[in-house]
């Protein structure tokens, strides 16, 4: 099938996708720190009452203000969806045009150790997401975006336990600036 | 899923029949600028040991026959219905820190970069390796710095500051707060035919109170005025802020033309870029601009005017949209046939399937009318089978001091895009960084490499890939290719070497038409782990990984040598936020 398309010079039309903006919240209960598994990425994540003052906002921590307890009931999984880099070169300090954007519409899926999903939260139009579990061992999948060309990070393994902080999990789509 | 044949995308100068796809665009701009400016000059010094001698630079520009005008029946194209789901198993090569043929010598590192420009520079990551070789010169240019030296390493001028070269204020004026202008992804190119010596680069324009981007962003061309590099150079500006140079019509502009790649044929100049929104994340593919270099020679003479350039944008690839189109660069003789051929290759590898097993060539055709007042010029691109591929992971690194972070960081090794392509001997050599399973079973970053042939059928382009393979050690890590090749067709292919058993190493392997070495030479050894800012927690690094490449460079001098060039941790003086340097090394392949 060789087909020959000829397209002659006109104004371009790329397709990009525009972001959906979407809200979801599953309910659930405590959580806590982690642990990995082989084929994803493993973290370690100390439960987070509230942002560590001790962090200096840099190119990719500087996003909108993290939840506090009044927003994520206990045991909740939230965090953050952001696309980066934005540009090519990162520097100290950090460019303020340059921190990673909010991604709205990303499908954050949680599946248990057999591998059945056990909750799914989609991103805001701020990036924020939030999922409610059981105390266990899971797997959060950022999933793909159809029609973009943002890459989806890779899953992450944590641990919930029962508490009354939430558990910070945040995603960063690379949008294969260079 | 995939397509098949040439697909011819736009024609320049002559009317072309509408698409109902993806809209490809072309149109004609022009340069602008024309700011006359110098390198430092340096006192000479000798950066690093070594036995090179200087070598005679004599100008160099033989045309092969043309061999590429006859018309051959075309391979068929690769339709994966069933795209790879298992990454590339490899068994590994051997490691030698002996390097018989080669010398080299310390580039510029994160120190010079920082330093320069009395110090009103940022701290940067990654370096971005640009290199080119001529007239008895060695000029090296990094994020955010340039420098130019003999053969034997000794430095004849700089470092100096990208901002200061191309006539910019300081990037961060540290006394007054003052941002200049955002200067990256430099590269730079030596031009046997017209005796010159040409540098590239992304510039973004930023707000000088608040360092905010302003949106506009343009790919500066420097055009040195005769073949001595630390001599007056002339600097053009090429307007990327909406791509073709028009009005607003692309989606999410303003935009930024991301990481210009830079080509050249007989006639012209070529750059590609990566089309992305300023204010993000929106892509709108690769565009490819085309321009005659001995006008813009001419023109940084003060000869007249530079010619127009030739733009397209809205390249539809098999299922997606084209990114990265890679231009050659010609060895020992350029592809004549059609009025003048430039070659590129890019990866086919779109989201989210993270493996592919096809390649893509395209042309550029009746490049020798690029010098004309209204160009007629054709652009191709036909997709070929090729050896599975894939979005490699971040790369682990030996462990040992670290100085800023308190975690081993791991080196992200970006994507599967296609890097640096050669034309020589009548083939197309490139290569891209990959997911490997490596013989005790670890998922590593290995390197895919491809030799190919171009094939021509009734005036529509194909292509076949007549050389592939990979390059990958047991258990650690290789990324960041660039091959050099001579004229007969014997090449060298650089990387950084890294993994459990190797700190951040400059490494090569020879390669030729027909065989590959299976050892891997180090020869700039790495001191100690990167441990850089990007990727400490401290600095927003959640995941430990840190910048790393983006690219390496090499190039074939006039006597058939090999200079490579690409990022490594040196040790010696470094930084509080940084550590990494770069190790340039000329190869007899």
């Amino acid at each position: 099938m060789n087909a020959i398309r000829s397209i002659g010079p006109r104004i371009v039309a790329a397709a990009i996708a525009s972001l959906f903006v979407a809200a979801a919240c599953v309910a659930g209960s405590p959580l806590n720190t982690i642990l990995g598994s082989s084929g994803s990425t493993l973290v370690t994540l100390a439960p987070t009452a509230s942002p560590n003052p001790s962090v200096v906002p840099s190119v990719r921590d500087v996003q909108p203000p993290a939840p506090t307890h009044a927003d994520a009931p206990a045991s909740s999984v939230i965090g953050h969806i952001t696309a980066g880099p934005i540009c090519p070169v990162e520097t100290v300090p950090p460019n303020p045009s340059c921190t990673p954007k909010p991604v709205a519409g990303v499908t954050v899926i949680a599946t248990d150790s057999a591998g059945i999903e056990a909750g799914r939260a989609i991103s805001k139009a701020d990036g924020s997401y939030a999922l409610e579990l059981v105390p266990g061992r899971y797997v959060l999948t950022p999933q793909p975006l159809d029609g973009q060309s943002l890459r989806a990070p890779a899953a992450k393994s944590v641990i919930v336990q029962a508490s009354a902080d939430p558990l910070v999990v945040d995603f960063t789509y690379d949008t294969g600036i260079r | 899923m995939a397509a098949s044949g040439a697909l011819v995308l736009g024609m320049a100068g002559t009317a072309a029949a509408a698409s109902p796809a993806l809209s490809t665009s072309s149109r004609e701009l022009s340069l602008t600028g024309g700011l006359t400016t110098h390198i430092t000059a340096a006192a000479p010094t000798l950066k690093a040991p070594n036995s090179v001698t200087p070598q005679s630079q004599a100008a160099s520009s033989e045309i092969s026959p043309n061999d590429d005008v006859t018309e051959r029946t075309p391979k068929v194209a690769a339709t994966p219905v069933n795209p790879p789901t298992t990454p590339p198993a490899v068994s590994g090569m051997k490691v030698s820190y002996g390097s018989s043929g080669a010398t080299g010598f310390n580039g510029l590192s994160h120190v010079d970069s920082r330093t320069a420009s009395g110090g009103n520079q940022f701290s940067l990551e990654p370096p971005d390796q640009g290199l080119c070789v001529g007239n008895g010169y060695v000029m090296e240019t990094i994020n955010d710095v340039l420098a130019v030296y003999r053969p034997n390493g000794t430095l004849v001028a700089g470092p100096t500051a990208l901002n200061a070269f191309l006539g910019y204020a300081p990037s961060i004026n540290r006394t007054t707060g003052a941002f200049g202008q955002f200067v990256t992804d430099p590269r730079c190119y030596w031009d046997a035919d017209t005796q010159r010596f040409y540098h590239t680069d992304l510039t973004l324009e930023q707000d000088p109170v608040t360092g905010a981007l302003t949106g506009n962003t343009h790919v500066d061309i420097a055009v040195s005025q005769t073949s001595d590099p630390t001599g007056a150079w002339t600097v053009f500006h090429l307007d990327t802020t909406n791509g073709d140079g028009t009005l607003a019509n692309h989606p999410g502009c303003p935009c930024l033309g991301d990481q210009p790649l830079l080509g050249f044929d007989a006639t012209g100049l070529y750059i590609t870029t990566n089309e992305f929104s300023v204010a993000g994340p929106e892509f709108n593919g690769a565009q490819v601009y085309a321009t005659s270099k001995w006008k813009l020679a001419a023109a940084a003479d003060n000869l007249g005017a530079p010619g127009v350039v030739v733009s397209f944008s809205g390249l539809p690839l098999a299922e997606g949209i084209a990114y990265s189109v890679q231009p050659a660069d010609s060895v020992g003789g350029y592809a004549t046939g059609h009025n003048g051929t430039e070659y590129f290759l890019s990866a086919l590898q779109f989201g989210p399937a993270p493996l592919d097993n096809r390649i893509a060539i395209w042309s550029l055709t009746g490049t020798n009318s690029l010098s004309r007042l209204h160009p007629n010029v054709n652009l191709q691109s036909f997709v070929m089978s090729s050896e599975t591929y894939g979005q490699p992971n971040p790369a682990v690194q030996r462990n040992g001091l670290l100085t800023l972070n308190t975690t081993l960081t791991l080196l992200n090794s970006n994507d599967d895009r296609m890097n640096q392509v050669v034309y020589a001997d009548g083939l197309l050599w490139s290569g891209v960084n990959t997911i490997v399973t490596t013989k005790d079973g670890s998922t590593r970053v290995g390197i895919a490499y491809f030799a190919v042939n171009p094939d021509w059928h009734n005036g529509s382009l194909s292509g076949h890939v007549q050389r592939q393979g990979y390059v990958a050690v047991n258990g650690d890590n290789v990324l960041f290719p660039a091959i050099g090749v001579d004229a007969s067709g014997n090449g060298v292919m650089t990387f950084t070497l890294v993994g459990p058993d190797y700190y951040p190493s400059a490494a090569y392997i020879r390669l030729d038409e027909h065989s590959t070495d299976n050892t891997i030479h180090v020869i700039g050894d790495g001191a100690g782990p990167a441990d850089g800012f990007t990727g400490d927690p401290a600095q927003g690094a959640p995941d430990n990984v840190e910048r790393w490449g983006d690219y390496s460079a090499a190039v074939t001098d006039a006597s058939g040598h090999v200079w490579v060039a690409t990022e490594y941790i040196p040790g010696g003086p470094r930084t509080a936020l940084a550590n990494w340097g770069t190790f340039v090394a000329r190869v007899s392949p």
